[in-house]
């Protein structure tokens, strides 16, 4: 996989991800997915980066085309402290990603 | 309801009965959609906005199930309840859905576009403990949106290839 096959992944790329993480990610429609586990570690990594995850898309893989079934619906107020804002979203993701995390063939995108 | 089948939505936009679900007469002359699996009464069918209940706002009727050829038929739920899609709320979209929009290609222009002259689906917003929804299919990219029927939240932005 390389990253300028897809376009929608800047945020993904300035994480800076390892490649052991890098590696499971599935690709659809141009954008990166991950099954839960990893997709836990990528919100990880949001927040030691200081990132704030402003929501989570729940999908499968269908025929190599992504099936959208939900969608985080947390909310972000940007006007909240930073670190309290980062904190709290990487909260409010692991909690959406814990939610569908049994389904078969889920996969998390930001 | 199961996640992984196409109850919560239906790809096919025709008024012709599909496999999956059922479609329903309408005397006014629109589709009418099967009903959601979330409500227990079988699998999801395609609708349009219906013309009748003004420009913006798609309707249908849970209770009155209407039937081939015109007649009505209770559908086993007790309570009438009218479900409405409301416009979708453009003031208030969510820094996520904000972010979707960007990199998926959308304005607001075109989620109005596609809420006012697009085809339609019932879908359901599995975040809000399975709320109706529905899916606006935008007619010049092909692109989907999904709104909350009740609260006019966008859900969701679509990109290309993207299935429901």
């Amino acid at each position: 996989m390389s990253a300028d096959q897809d376009s929608s992944t800047d945020l993904i790329l300035e994480l800076d991800l390892p490649e052991a993480i890098v590696s499971k990610a599935v690709v659809l429609a141009g954008e990166w997915a991950w099954p839960s586990p990893y997709a836990e570690e990528v919100v990880m990594r949001f927040q030691t980066a200081g990132k704030v995850v402003s929501g989570v898309e729940l999908w499968q893989n269908q025929d190599g085309s992504p099936k959208w079934l939900a969608t985080s619906n947390y909310s972000v107020d940007l006007s909240d402290e930073h670190e309290m804002l980062v904190s709290a979203s990487a909260r409010d993701a692991l909690e959406f990603i814990a939610r569908f995390r049994d389904l078969p063939g889920a996969l998390f995108n930001f | 309801m199961q996640l992984d089948d196409e109850s919560t939505s239906n790809p096919c936009p025709s008024n012709s009965g599909t496999s999956d679900g059922p479609n329903y007469g309408n005397p006014l002359g629109t589709t009418v959609a099967a009903l959601g699996a979330s409500l227990g009464i079988g699998d999801g069918g395609s609708y349009k906005n219906n013309p009748g209940f003004g420009e913006s706002v798609a309707a249908w009727t849970v209770a009155g199930l209407l039937i081939p050829g015109g007649g009505e038929e209770k559908a086993g739920v007790e309570a009438a309840e009218e479900l409405v899609a409301v416009a979708p709320d453009l003031e208030n979209l969510s820094n996520h859905i904000l972010n979707s929009m960007t990199k998926r290609g959308w304005s607001t222009d075109e989620i109005r576009d596609a809420f006012e002259n697009g085809e339609s689906y019932p879908a359901t917003d599995l975040t809000n403990g399975g709320t109706a929804a529905t899916r606006y299919v935008n007619p010049t990219t092909g692109k989907s949106v999904v709104i909350n029927n009740t609260t006019g939240g966008v859900i969701h932005v679509g990109g290309p290839g993207f299935k429901y």
